[in-house]
Protein backbone atom coordinates (compact mmCIF):
# COMPACT_ATOMS: atom_id res chain seq x y z
CA UNK A 1 0.00 0.00 0.00
CA UNK A 2 1.81 3.46 -0.96
CA UNK A 3 0.53 6.91 -0.15
CA UNK A 4 0.67 9.03 -3.34
CA UNK A 5 2.55 12.20 -2.70
CA UNK A 6 1.31 15.42 -5.54
CA UNK A 7 5.05 16.12 -5.97
CA UNK A 8 7.94 15.51 -7.16
CA UNK A 9 11.22 14.70 -4.55
CA UNK A 10 13.13 17.17 -6.30
CA UNK A 11 12.61 19.93 -8.96
CA UNK A 12 12.85 18.63 -12.22
CA UNK A 13 13.71 21.94 -14.25
CA UNK A 14 15.29 22.58 -17.94
CA UNK A 15 16.79 25.89 -19.75
CA UNK A 16 15.68 24.61 -23.09
CA UNK A 17 14.27 21.05 -24.08
CA UNK A 18 16.80 18.85 -25.88
CA UNK A 19 15.72 15.88 -27.57
CA UNK A 20 19.53 14.66 -28.16
CA UNK A 21 19.69 14.50 -24.23
CA UNK A 22 16.75 12.95 -23.99
CA UNK A 23 17.80 10.09 -25.90
CA UNK A 24 19.85 9.38 -23.18
CA UNK A 25 18.85 10.08 -20.44
CA UNK A 26 16.04 7.91 -20.92
CA UNK A 27 18.39 5.05 -19.59
CA UNK A 28 17.69 6.32 -16.06
CA UNK A 29 14.24 5.33 -16.81
CA UNK A 30 14.37 1.98 -18.35
CA UNK A 31 17.95 0.49 -18.91
CA UNK A 32 20.12 -1.39 -16.89
CA UNK A 33 21.14 0.14 -13.84
CA UNK A 34 18.06 2.92 -14.07
CA UNK A 35 15.42 3.56 -11.73
CA UNK A 36 12.40 1.23 -12.92
CA UNK A 37 14.86 -1.78 -13.01
CA UNK A 38 15.98 -0.04 -8.89
CA UNK A 39 12.75 -0.13 -8.18
CA UNK A 40 11.31 -3.50 -9.19
CA UNK A 41 14.53 -5.07 -7.73
CA UNK A 42 14.64 -3.83 -4.40
CA UNK A 43 10.76 -4.11 -4.08
CA UNK A 44 10.57 -7.59 -5.13
CA UNK A 45 13.66 -8.85 -2.92
CA UNK A 46 12.58 -7.91 0.40
CA UNK A 47 10.18 -10.68 0.66
CA UNK A 48 13.46 -12.99 1.15
CA UNK A 49 14.59 -11.11 3.87
CA UNK A 50 15.70 -12.14 6.71
CA UNK A 51 15.12 -9.32 9.15
CA UNK A 52 12.12 -7.01 9.62
CA UNK A 53 14.81 -4.26 9.24
CA UNK A 54 16.26 -5.14 5.65
CA UNK A 55 12.38 -5.79 4.76
CA UNK A 56 11.83 -2.41 5.53
CA UNK A 57 15.10 -1.08 4.19
CA UNK A 58 14.39 -2.66 0.91
CA UNK A 59 10.36 -1.14 0.94
CA UNK A 60 11.98 2.30 1.94
CA UNK A 61 14.51 2.49 -1.14
CA UNK A 62 12.39 0.73 -3.45
CA UNK A 63 9.97 3.23 -2.94
CA UNK A 64 11.96 6.11 -3.42
CA UNK A 65 13.53 4.62 -6.74
CA UNK A 66 9.45 5.08 -7.97
CA UNK A 67 10.15 8.31 -7.11
CA UNK A 68 13.15 8.86 -9.17
CA UNK A 69 11.54 7.16 -11.94
CA UNK A 70 9.21 9.87 -11.60
CA UNK A 71 11.83 12.29 -11.70
CA UNK A 72 13.41 10.85 -14.67
CA UNK A 73 9.87 10.56 -16.43
CA UNK A 74 9.07 14.30 -16.04
CA UNK A 75 12.75 15.50 -17.26
CA UNK A 76 12.84 13.20 -20.76
CA UNK A 77 9.16 14.92 -21.02
CA UNK A 78 10.64 18.08 -20.27
CA UNK A 79 13.39 18.03 -22.68
CA UNK A 80 10.87 17.11 -25.95
CA UNK A 81 8.34 19.39 -24.99
CA UNK A 82 7.17 20.81 -27.97
CA UNK A 83 9.96 18.73 -30.04
CA UNK A 84 8.76 18.80 -33.92
CA UNK A 85 9.18 15.13 -35.46
CA UNK A 86 12.10 16.93 -37.58
CA UNK A 87 13.83 17.56 -33.89
CA UNK A 88 12.99 13.87 -32.89
CA UNK A 89 14.78 13.11 -36.12
CA UNK A 90 17.83 15.36 -36.03
CA UNK A 91 18.63 13.97 -32.49
CA UNK A 92 18.55 10.87 -33.80
CA UNK A 93 15.42 9.58 -31.88
CA UNK A 94 13.21 9.86 -34.90
CA UNK A 95 12.70 5.83 -34.11
CA UNK A 96 11.59 6.78 -30.98
CA UNK A 97 8.60 9.63 -32.19
CA UNK A 98 7.37 6.66 -34.94
CA UNK A 99 6.32 4.69 -32.36
CA UNK A 100 5.52 6.62 -29.23
CA UNK A 101 5.01 10.37 -30.52
CA UNK A 102 5.87 12.52 -26.77
CA UNK A 103 4.93 9.59 -24.88
CA UNK A 104 7.53 7.62 -22.68
CA UNK A 105 9.09 4.39 -23.28
CA UNK A 106 12.17 2.15 -20.88
CA UNK A 107 14.32 1.51 -23.00
CA UNK A 108 18.27 2.22 -22.66
CA UNK A 109 19.98 5.37 -24.37
CA UNK A 110 20.57 3.25 -27.17
CA UNK A 111 16.64 2.23 -27.57
CA UNK A 112 17.24 -1.36 -26.62
CA UNK A 113 13.40 -1.63 -24.36
CA UNK A 114 13.64 -2.66 -20.52
CA UNK A 115 13.60 -6.10 -19.32
CA UNK A 116 13.68 -8.21 -16.41
CA UNK A 117 17.22 -9.93 -16.91
CA UNK A 118 18.23 -6.34 -15.75
CA UNK A 119 17.49 -7.43 -11.81
CA UNK A 120 17.79 -10.28 -9.88
CA UNK A 121 16.21 -12.53 -6.52
CA UNK A 122 18.31 -14.87 -5.40
CA UNK A 123 16.76 -15.20 -2.39
CA UNK A 124 19.96 -15.29 -0.46
CA UNK A 125 20.11 -12.38 1.40
CA UNK A 126 23.87 -11.98 1.07
CA UNK A 127 23.86 -12.09 -2.82
CA UNK A 128 20.94 -10.06 -3.14
CA UNK A 129 22.21 -7.54 -1.09
CA UNK A 130 25.53 -7.34 -2.66
CA UNK A 131 23.67 -7.37 -6.06
CA UNK A 132 22.11 -3.83 -4.52
CA UNK A 133 25.25 -2.82 -3.99
CA UNK A 134 26.72 -3.05 -7.40
CA UNK A 135 23.30 -1.80 -8.84
CA UNK A 136 23.57 1.17 -6.72
CA UNK A 137 27.44 1.33 -7.98
CA UNK A 138 26.31 1.32 -11.54
CA UNK A 139 23.76 4.05 -11.28
CA UNK A 140 26.43 6.42 -9.77
CA UNK A 141 28.32 5.62 -12.76
CA UNK A 142 25.73 6.35 -14.99
CA UNK A 143 24.91 9.17 -13.63
CA UNK A 144 28.35 10.63 -14.12
CA UNK A 145 28.27 9.90 -17.61
CA UNK A 146 24.84 11.62 -18.16
CA UNK A 147 26.13 14.64 -16.36
CA UNK A 148 29.78 15.12 -18.46
CA UNK A 149 27.11 14.62 -21.26
CA UNK A 150 24.62 17.82 -20.67
CA UNK A 151 25.83 21.73 -20.57
CA UNK A 152 22.36 22.94 -18.81
CA UNK A 153 23.07 23.86 -15.27
CA UNK A 154 19.06 22.84 -14.18
CA UNK A 155 19.50 19.31 -15.30
CA UNK A 156 22.77 18.85 -14.15
CA UNK A 157 21.78 19.80 -10.96
CA UNK A 158 18.37 17.69 -10.86
CA UNK A 159 20.75 14.78 -11.71
CA UNK A 160 23.53 15.28 -9.21
CA UNK A 161 20.88 15.02 -6.60
CA UNK A 162 20.49 11.76 -8.12
CA UNK A 163 23.74 10.47 -8.01
CA UNK A 164 24.11 11.79 -4.32
CA UNK A 165 21.06 9.80 -3.69
CA UNK A 166 23.06 6.51 -4.83
CA UNK A 167 25.18 7.02 -2.71
CA UNK A 168 23.35 7.33 0.23
CA UNK A 169 21.64 4.36 -0.56
CA UNK A 170 25.11 2.55 -1.12
CA UNK A 171 25.86 2.97 2.50
CA UNK A 172 22.42 1.63 3.85
CA UNK A 173 22.12 -1.51 1.58
CA UNK A 174 26.38 -1.79 3.02
CA UNK A 175 25.25 -1.15 6.62
CA UNK A 176 22.41 -3.69 5.99
CA UNK A 177 24.78 -6.17 4.57
CA UNK A 178 27.17 -5.96 7.82
CA UNK A 179 23.49 -6.54 10.20
CA UNK A 180 22.38 -9.41 8.01
CA UNK A 181 25.87 -10.83 7.72
CA UNK A 182 26.08 -10.83 11.94
CA UNK A 183 22.64 -11.47 12.29
CA UNK A 184 23.25 -14.97 10.51
CA UNK A 185 26.45 -15.46 12.19
CA UNK A 186 24.40 -15.40 15.94
CA UNK A 187 21.59 -17.56 14.63
CA UNK A 188 24.05 -20.17 13.22
CA UNK A 189 22.53 -20.12 9.82
CA UNK A 190 25.81 -19.12 7.52
CA UNK A 191 29.20 -18.17 9.09
CA UNK A 192 28.42 -14.35 8.00
CA UNK A 193 30.93 -13.14 11.07
CA UNK A 194 32.64 -13.82 13.99
CA UNK A 195 30.44 -12.16 17.05
CA UNK A 196 32.57 -11.66 19.88
CA UNK A 197 30.43 -12.11 23.02
CA UNK B 1 29.92 19.44 16.89
CA UNK B 2 28.30 16.72 19.35
CA UNK B 3 28.81 13.42 20.15
CA UNK B 4 26.65 10.61 21.93
CA UNK B 5 28.39 9.21 24.77
CA UNK B 6 27.18 7.72 27.66
CA UNK B 7 28.69 5.92 30.64
CA UNK B 8 26.22 3.11 30.33
CA UNK B 9 27.00 2.75 26.27
CA UNK B 10 31.02 2.83 27.44
CA UNK B 11 30.94 0.13 30.32
CA UNK B 12 29.44 -2.63 28.04
CA UNK B 13 32.34 -2.43 25.70
CA UNK B 14 35.46 -3.93 27.60
CA UNK B 15 37.73 -1.27 27.13
CA UNK B 16 39.49 1.09 30.19
CA UNK B 17 37.32 3.29 30.94
CA UNK B 18 39.99 6.23 31.84
CA UNK B 19 41.17 6.21 28.39
CA UNK B 20 37.98 7.30 26.65
CA UNK B 21 36.70 9.79 29.03
CA UNK B 22 40.22 11.55 28.30
CA UNK B 23 39.70 11.43 25.06
CA UNK B 24 36.92 12.69 24.65
CA UNK B 25 36.55 15.54 26.98
CA UNK B 26 40.39 16.91 25.84
CA UNK B 27 40.83 16.42 22.41
CA UNK B 28 37.65 17.65 20.59
CA UNK B 29 39.89 18.39 16.97
CA UNK B 30 41.60 14.87 17.40
CA UNK B 31 37.57 13.73 16.97
CA UNK B 32 36.66 15.91 14.45
CA UNK B 33 39.86 14.12 12.59
CA UNK B 34 38.59 11.10 13.19
CA UNK B 35 35.45 11.53 11.78
CA UNK B 36 36.46 12.80 8.62
CA UNK B 37 38.44 10.12 8.16
CA UNK B 38 35.67 7.91 9.34
CA UNK B 39 37.09 5.46 11.35
CA UNK B 40 35.98 2.29 10.26
CA UNK B 41 34.96 -0.21 13.00
CA UNK B 42 34.56 2.64 15.89
CA UNK B 43 37.34 1.17 17.76
CA UNK B 44 37.19 3.96 19.86
CA UNK B 45 33.78 2.91 20.95
CA UNK B 46 32.42 6.77 21.19
CA UNK B 47 29.49 5.69 18.35
CA UNK B 48 26.09 4.36 19.75
CA UNK B 49 25.51 2.73 16.29
CA UNK B 50 27.88 -0.54 16.25
CA UNK B 51 26.20 -2.12 18.93
CA UNK B 52 28.53 -5.79 19.00
CA UNK B 53 32.11 -5.79 17.91
CA UNK B 54 32.40 -8.35 15.13
CA UNK B 55 35.73 -9.73 13.24
CA UNK B 56 35.95 -9.66 9.65
CA UNK B 57 36.20 -12.41 7.94
CA UNK B 58 37.71 -13.25 4.48
CA UNK B 59 35.24 -13.17 1.35
CA UNK B 60 32.91 -10.95 3.10
CA UNK B 61 31.68 -7.36 2.71
CA UNK B 62 31.62 -4.78 4.86
CA UNK B 63 30.93 -0.90 4.95
CA UNK B 64 31.64 1.22 7.44
CA UNK B 65 29.19 2.18 9.64
CA UNK B 66 27.81 5.67 9.88
CA UNK B 67 27.89 7.73 13.00
CA UNK B 68 25.22 10.72 12.89
CA UNK B 69 27.08 13.44 14.40
CA UNK B 70 26.42 16.18 12.38
CA UNK B 71 23.86 17.22 9.34
CA UNK B 72 22.98 19.81 7.27
CA UNK B 73 19.67 21.86 7.36
CA UNK B 74 16.62 20.70 5.44
CA UNK B 75 16.75 23.22 2.86
CA UNK B 76 20.74 22.21 2.28
CA UNK B 77 19.87 18.52 2.43
CA UNK B 78 16.89 18.63 -0.17
CA UNK B 79 19.32 20.37 -2.24
CA UNK B 80 22.05 18.36 -1.78
CA UNK B 81 20.72 14.76 -1.91
CA UNK B 82 21.85 14.29 1.68
CA UNK B 83 21.23 15.26 5.42
CA UNK B 84 25.17 13.96 6.23
CA UNK B 85 27.81 16.26 5.41
CA UNK B 86 29.63 12.91 6.04
CA UNK B 87 28.14 11.43 3.31
CA UNK B 88 28.60 14.33 0.75
CA UNK B 89 31.83 14.20 -1.23
CA UNK B 90 32.76 11.17 -0.58
CA UNK B 91 32.81 9.94 -4.38
CA UNK B 92 34.40 13.17 -6.51
CA UNK B 93 31.00 15.60 -6.78
CA UNK B 94 29.99 15.61 -10.76
CA UNK B 95 29.73 19.12 -12.33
Amino acid sequence: MWIYEKSLQHPVKVTRPDVSFAKLVVTQYGGPDGELGASLRYLNQRYSMPTNKAIALLTDIGTEELAHMEMIAALVYKLTEGASPKDYEAAGWGGHYVQHNHGLFWTDANGVPWSAQYIACLGDPIADLTENMAAEQKARVTYEHLIEMTNDPCVKDMLRFLWQREVVHFQRFGECLNDIQEHMGKKNMWCGCNVEK
Amino acid sequence: MKRNVDNAQVEEKDEPLEEKDERVEDNVEQEELERDNMNMWNTNNTCSCQKTSVKMMLAHAYVPWQCYDEAFSPQEALKKGTLFPSLYGVYPIPR
